[in-house]
This record gives C-alpha cells, structure tokens and sequence, in this order.
C-alpha cells in the first residue's frame, strides 16, 4: 500500500463511527455529524402530519393527517384524526393503537414483532446524526435532503429508501418519504413543527 | 390483528370484493330479474364484463367480545388468473402481499420478515401461508356456471355452484337484480356468510361500497368500507410477477 493510500485509510478509519459501515463516505459523515449536533439539543418534537401513501397495484392515495409527538428517550404518537380517528403509541413497550397493544404477544412477540423496525424509524424522526450511518447507507441528495438506504436485510425486506428533507433551522425532519420493495410510497409532510414543547407521560399514554 | 385473524380477513375481503365486481347485468341495471335463467345469466355476464377490478377500503374486524381493528387496503384482480392484495397497518405498513398468478401463489409479511410461495394444490406447499385456501374461485370466477342449480326464494333468486366439496349459494334481489348475500358452505355448515349493501354507480355499473363478512363459527364480523372502485382499467402485469 502507498503512502497516500495508507493515509487515506488512516483518514477514513478515524472519521468512521464505531459500527458504520465501511461505504459510508467521509464527507457524508461529517455532514452527518454536524446535523448530528445541530439536533442534538433537540429532545421533543411536536408537529401536524399529513400522510399519503401512494399505492402502486390500485394507483390510488390513502391520506390521513393528525399530530405526531416525540421524545427522544424512545416514545412516539400519531393520533390520526382524519380520516379515522386512531391513535398509534410506540415505545420500549410495545405498539398500541386504539388503546390495545398490537401484533404478536408473547413468545411470538421476540421472533415476528415489527418493534425494532419502528424504534429504528423513531430515530429517522428525531433526526439524523452519525448514528444513522450505523444502520443505513446515507447519501447527500442535496443541502437539505438525504436518502438512507437500510443495511439491514429485515428492514430492508419492508423499506428499501427513505428521503429525508429537513428544516433550515431547526434542522428536523419536515417531509420523510419511504418507499417499499412492494413501489409503493409513503410521504409524510410535518408543519408547525414545536422544538422541545413539555411533553409528559400522558401525551405517551396508550 | 393476529396473524390468523389478519389472513381470515384477507380471505373474507377476497371473497367479498373478488367474486363479485357486479358488472353489467343483462338487464339494465335496477330491473328486475324476472327467471332463475336471469339470474345466472346475469352472474356470467358479472364475470364477463369485467375483466380487471381495483379497489381501495377500509375493514374493520369486530370480535365476540366486542373488541375492533382497523386497516386498509387495496386489491387488483386480472381474469382470468391473476390477482394481488395488500392490507396496511397504521395506515403505512405493508402487513400482507398476496399475489395469485395461475397456479402459483405468494404472501408476503414484511413486518414478520416471512415470505412463503408454492403451487396451489402441490402437497409440499405451505398452504396456511396462503391464507389456508386457495383465493382464485372467490376472485376470478364464480364457479361452473353451467352447472348452477336456481331456487326461488319469494323475493330473491338463489344461485347455487359447487365446488369441489362446498357450494356457494349467491342470492339475487328480483326486484332490481342487485346481489344480497353469498354463502360458502362445507358440506352442510355456513363457513362464511357476505351481504352486500351501499351499491353505487361505478362506470353506469352497481358496485357494493358496504360489505359485511360473518364468520358463523368464528363469531367475527368484518365489516368493509369500499373507498373506490375502478373497471377494466389497464394493469401493469408485472404486479402480478414474483
């Protein structure tokens, strides 16, 4: 190995995170890690939503739209109020709509529980850092807009991308787009997003 | 919903949007049907005239003990053999892909991270993976017509097919010929009970926007709210590929 590559990859290994992958570029990184710390001080989040899912076998739009709140120790709610009123909690405890906890109970729950998909789209909400690296193939589409691909073949099997738009300041995410092996699309739109509102327990309560 | 749960639906929801588009009947739509021979004439012509079929709906599961679910999703039927349907959790989540192309058949469940396929009827296939039956008479066909016996109800005509050990018998209002009730028996016990209400004009054609799907031994109810329809619309072939 020359110098110059030897010290490249010196380079490389000292920007890369514990734990990302190796195609991670630095200069991804160190966008990342200075999104990282500019969201760093955020710990709730707030906002209305509007979601579209664009269905590719009937060409058609499921919308909904209602709030959505978050806290960073791991809890997040959708309380849908259009065009059903159903109110989605998903923390350390599992996934509750409507009050009751659902998907598999029990035994059943370790093995086919969607939990750890979600808590890992928990984190694509709060924002994106370093970590992000960690469990997805991130590229800069432009300033304000990254695609995270999933490095795991289990999330991968339900989303192959999302795009991520954030805000100028605070540098949230304001529009998410996920997409499915299946084509279809989902875009989820935030507006009067609240940085750090109080948020107690209640507002977490199945 | 449980994943048994979660396909029974999937299978009443087949069974309720797929063996009856109602497409144009051999009257006019809203007269009478005046012989048994209009009655399962007008089923034939149902199946005839529609060759593709796309819907979006709301199902909503209700229990003995009251307790209720919601999804949506979304199905396409291509006759004569083809058909793929997809119900979504939270309103985001692909739970359920299904897809019949012939004699093969798949169901995916992204959020389980399974995948089964197979051939209809080949003994080493998974057939609970494929919602434990095989979907294609409920979407693509009602039956051996041909062979369909007609009973005079009073106010309805009753449509009877066999198939294979069970039959369906489908009733028909002979005042306007709009379906009222499909039920699949096995052998002498009601497995599956549909009634079909809320018809509106889709393309000059009834189409039942309310579907309710009874379980007699379950004691589950699924009640379907049918957001659009559409017909003969051109679809991609490749959703049908896997």
């Amino acid at each position: 190995m020359s110098r110059r590559a030897a010290t490249a990859a010196l380079l490389i290994a000292l920007v890369r995170p514990a734990g990302a992958g190796a195609a991670t570029d630095a200069s991804v990184l160190a966008v990342l890690r200075e999104l990282g710390r500019e969201s760093a001080a955020v710990q709730t989040l707030r906002a209305h939503f509007v979601q579209e899912k664009h269905v590719a076998i009937v060409r058609d739009v499921l919308r909904s739209a209602g709030t959505f709140a978050l806290d960073k120790r791991g809890r997040i709610v959708w309380d849908v109020v259009e065009p059903d009123p159903v109110r989605i909690v998903i923390g350390k405890d599992g996934v509750f709509a409507g009050g009751k906890r659902v998907g598999p109970q029990g035994d059943a729950a370790a093995k086919f529980s969607p939990l750890p998909l979600l808590e890992g789209l928990n984190d694509v909400f709060a924002g994106v850092s370093e970590r992000t690296a960690t469990s997805f193939d991130v590229t800069l589409l432009d300033r304000d807009r990254l695609r995270l691909v999933p490095r795991s073949p289990r999330l991968a099997e339900w989303v192959s991308s999302i795009d991520i738009t954030l805000g100028s300041a605070p540098r949230v995410p304001l529009r998410v787009e996920l997409r499915e092996p299946s084509g279809d699309r989902t875009e989820i739109r935030f507006s009067d997003v609240e940085v750090n509102p109080k948020l107690d327990a209640a507002v977490f309560a199945p | 919903m449980t994943r048994r749960r979660g396909a029974g639906a999937a299978l009443v929801l087949c069974a309720a949007l797929g063996c009856h588009p109602a497409p144009r009947p051999p009257v006019p739509p809203g007269a009478a049907i005046r012989s048994g021979r209009e009655a399962v004439a007008a089923l034939a012509e149902r199946e005839a005239n529609t060759q593709t079929l796309t819907a979006t709906f709301k199902l909503t599961l209700r229990r003995a003990d009251a307790g209720e679910e919601s999804s949506r999703g979304a199905v396409v039927v291509a006759r004569p053999d083809r058909l793929r349907l997809q119900i979504f959790s939270f309103g985001v989540m692909t739970a359920y892909d299904y897809t019949a192309n012939g004699d093969r058949y798949r169901a995916l469940r992204p959020l389980e991270g399974k995948q089964t396929s197979g051939r209809f009827g080949d003994a080493t296939s998974d057939a609970a993976d494929a919602f434990g039956e095989d979907l294609r008479p409920l979407f693509l066909g009602a039956g051996d017509l041909a062979q369909a016996r007609v009973r005079d109800g009073g106010e309805r005509w009753t449509v009877v097919i066999s198939i294979g050990t069970e039959r369906r018998e489908i009733e028909i209002a002979k005042q306007d010929g709009s379906m009222l009730r499909e039920t699949l028996y096995a052998g002498d016990r009601a497995r599956l009970s549909i009634e079909y209400a809320d018809y509106r004009a889709v393309d000059g054609v009834p189409m039942p926007f309310a579907i309710t799907v009874s379980y007699p031994d379950k004691q589950l109810r699924l009640a379907i709210a049918v957001t659009r329809y559409t017909r003969n619309q051109p679809v991609d072939p490749l959703l049908f590929d896997f």
